[in-house]
């Protein structure tokens, strides 16, 4: 078992200083920068995102646009921090409903046993084994881009490995002498999972959900480079890139803005989740 | 010490090798220069490429080095002789005469003679194989041999622009009985003999020294693929390759010095368009139509769209600026008559309108981008709808009330009757104009070239009350080479004389 696994079967605990640690680490501080952007973005100071201009295509950096303009003569500024909107927004939607659907499949399964957790657990095993790029993308081509689609897809794509962490996990605190000695003093089934099975799962599941966030960000990216993700001319990290590559040679920021942004997010989620880890919190 | 000496002379050699490697590499490189000319090709239709010039996965880059046309066109796009020396034709224009050049050998070492011609006009015009080329001379009904050296041609309906039709950079001239050949081991009469094919690799033609225009300067002419446009652009700045035949308006910044880039910007017959089905509310509406035409800045929206000097702004003609019958209207942007035509139609508070577009070519997606914004103020309220590239012409031109189109170049008598005629196969929005039809007839077959002239711009000034197309411009084409390459005159590539160039 890992220090991780150990750390998070035991029975909760209170907040140790590591928390406080984990929480300041930069990563965080950089995590709470792109969320707290992504929210202002509308109330800052910057060009309108879709205003063009046709004497201003492909500029360098100037007082007029800090990070240059890109091929449509678009503030390349304006666009990255609204880049993160569509993104992150999805992102973070696709992830809450991946952890309600594996939740609920990791703790029916390990609670069940029997029929009921093979089951479950092929099915799951197949979702597993599909590349879930793939799958977007012939998603994003027959059925179609809209948000609510693209979210249950991912969802759906990346609920499987938190399901099966919760079932592993929760079958691991099942058999402690804490649960034992609940199920003597009467608690039902709700009680023994939001009690006493949830605290002590909440720290490792909480690290996947993060590592799943960050999965699903770079794929709506990449489905946005690929064409089938975020319609133009909508500000969104993987479009500005794939819009702006064909002239990176001669103006880099387009590209370079929004891959410095994604890159620094899903480094930063991965750092604070290795951080808290560490620390033994959640 | 010894062992010091020992990888100081071990040292001494590597470098003297590696300087004779350089020193060998470079002069290879000098003397491939000398009389090689590489040029870039995109991966087009990859491996399904042929150098039948009639289909239409023909191998673009090379057809017109290794075939050649009865009439070419000069820099002016006047016909001038090519395969056959001088034409004429009778009063109805519905019989023309051509005499071809004599003594004409193909790379075989065969004659070219009208049996020649009457085969590789039957192939372009053959309802079977339906090459593209029957979309431009279709209008032929028959072709005879009189002669060894004269060709009759029968059309089913009077077109005084037949020399400018023939002058098709596809419709070249194929030895008889060669269609199972030519695909791939192709025998033109043209200035270079094709001796490696690998449309997915490097294609390589050698001089004719016998061309009847006389023998090429080059030497040899090699065409590697680059798929990725970004790619053949740094293989130029790099000197991997010497000519891009095109490249994006925008990525000229790149070639600026003037010692080492020659940049050719060559106005075109190359079109964007926004089509709105006529048989689709609210599109069945005229006012509707026009008000979606006017409401743009179309000179903004070319420079958006294509870069400074990336197009020529057009009033929704089809007819490019190198045209005699080009029509210039006066179209500037206005938003309120938008929207009271809007109003009148029925929308006082604006409408909403659905694009298709998809990133199948470039500007395409970008056209959208860019019209969406332009007309905001009129009150149209743009959605774009990116469709998926692979099934783009085939499930969403054509289908969806209101999508992107892509044209290349064609002369007016052909572009109009191809894609404005009420019953063309190719006619994008269903619009059935009686009257447009009419008027079409009556301008191809008037013989006077003055009257003619005065007809089409007619046509053209109809179609702007009219049209459910939205032509904004018409594509400037930029072609990069090294300095080095010298005789491409800044003309589009069917007028290029390959035989003329040559590496400095």
């Amino acid at each position: 078992m890992t220090d991780l696994a150990r750390a998070s079967f035991e029975p909760v605990k209170f907040a140790a200083p590591g928390r406080r640690r984990a929480w300041l680490s930069v990563g965080a501080v950089i995590v709470f920068g792109h969320v707290l952007l992504a929210i202002v973005a509308p109330w800052l100071p910057l060009q309108p995102v879709a205003k063009q201009n046709s004497g201003a295509i492909l500029q360098g950096p100037s007082a007029a646009h800090w990070l240059g303009t890109d091929n449509l003569g678009r503030d390349v500024l304006a666009r990255t921090l609204f880049g993160g909107r569509p993104s992150i927004g999805l992102a973070v939607a696709s992830v809450v409903l991946a952890a309600v659907l594996g939740f609920a499949i990791g703790m029916v399964a390990s609670l069940a046993g029997g029929w009921v957790d093979e089951v479950l657990m092929r099915v799951n095993d197949v979702l597993l084994a599909l590349p879930s790029l793939l799958v977007l993308l012939l998603v994003a081509s027959f059925i179609g881009r809209d948000s609510g689609v693209l979210i249950a897809t991912l969802a759906l794509m990346y609920a499987p490995p938190i399901a099966r962490l919760v079932r592993t996990a929760s079958l691991n605190v099942l058999t402690r002498d804490f649960i034992v000695a609940a199920r003597l003093r009467g608690a039902s089934r709700r009680e023994l999972v939001i009690s006493e099975v949830l605290p002590n799962i909440r720290g490792v599941v909480l690290t996947e959900v993060a590592m799943q966030f960050t999965w699903i960000l770079l794929a709506f990216s990449s489905l946005s480079f690929l064409g089938l993700g975020a319609n133009p001319p909508t500000p969104e990290w993987g479009l500005m890139i794939a819009e702006g590559r064909g002239y990176m040679t001669i103006a880099p920021l387009p590209v370079v803005a929004p891959i410095v942004m994604l890159a620094s997010l899903v480094l930063a989620v991965n750092s604070t989740v290795d951080r808290s880890s560490s620390d033994g919190t959640p | 010490m010894h062992r010091h000496r020992a990888s100081t002379l071990f040292s001494a050699v590597v470098v003297a090798g590696l300087v004779t490697v350089a020193t060998a590499c470079a002069g290879g490189s000098s003397s491939a220069s000398s009389g090689v000319l590489r040029v870039a090709n995109d991966a087009g239709t990859g491996s399904a490429s042929t150098m039948d010039p009639y289909d239409g996965n023909r191998f673009w880059p090379a057809i017109n080095m290794v075939f050649d046309r009865l009439i070419g066109v000069d820099k002016d796009f006047t016909p001038i002789p090519e395969l056959a020396t001088k034409w004429e034709s009778n009063a109805d224009l519905t019989e023309w005469t051509l005499t071809l050049r004599d003594g004409v050998k193909f790379h075989d070492g065969s004659t070219f003679d009208s049996a020649d011609a009457v085969y590789s006009i039957d192939r372009m015009i053959d309802p079977e194989f339906d090459s593209p080329v029957r979309a431009v001379l279709g209008i032929i009904s028959k072709a005879e041999a009189i002669d060894a050296t004269t060709l009759k041609l029968t059309l089913s309906a009077g077109e005084a622009d037949l020399p400018v039709l023939l002058a098709d950079y596809r419709a070249l001239m194929t030895p008889e009985g060669s269609k199972d050949s030519v695909g791939k081991a192709p025998i033109g009469t043209g200035p270079f003999t094709m001796t490696t094919f690998d449309p997915e690799g490097t294609s390589k033609l050698t001089a004719n020294p016998d061309y009847f225009l006389g023998a090429p300067k080059l030497a040899s002419i090699e065409i590697p693929t680059i798929a990725d446009s970004t790619s053949a652009t740094q293989a130029l700045a790099g000197g991997q390759v010497d000519l891009l035949l095109s490249t994006d308006a925008k990525s000229t910044a790149l070639f600026a010095d003037p010692a080492q880039f020659t940049v050719q910007r060559i106005p075109s017959g190359d079109w964007n368009a926004i089509d709105f089905r006529v048989d689709q509310k609210p599109f069945d509406d005229p006012r509707v139509r026009k008000a979606l035409r006017i409401a743009v800045d179309r000179q903004a929206l070319t420079d958006i769209v294509l870069g400074p000097d990336g197009g020529v702004p057009t009033c929704d003609s089809p007819v490019w600026s190198g045209d005699p019958y080009r029509w210039v209207g006066d179209c500037k942007q206005d938003i309120e008559g938008a929207k009271k035509l809007l109003a009148d139609a029925g929308f006082p508070d604006g409408i909403d309108v659905e694009i298709f577009t998809s990133d199948v070519e470039d500007h395409m997606v970008d056209l959208v981008q860019a019209y969406q914004e332009q007309v905001k103020p009129a009150g149209i309220r743009v959605k774009l709808t990116m469709a998926d590239a692979s099934g783009y012409w085939d499930d969403v031109w054509m289908k969806e009330p209101a999508f992107v189109d892509s044209w290349g170049q064609r002369p007016a008598a052909q572009v109009l009757n191809e894609v404005f005629r009420s019953t063309a196969t190719w006619n994008p929005t269903g619009q059935q104009d009686i009257e447009l039809d009419a008027m079409l007839d009556e301008a191809r077959s008037t013989a006077d070239a003055t009257q003619r002239n005065a007809k089409y711009q007619a046509i053209q000034q109809h179609m702007f009350e009219n049209t459910a197309i939205f032509i904004p411009y018409h594509k400037t084409l930029v072609r990069v080479m090294r300095a080095k390459v010298k005789g491409i005159d800044p003309i589009v590539i069917d007028a290029v004389r390959w035989e003329k160039i040559e590496v400095g």
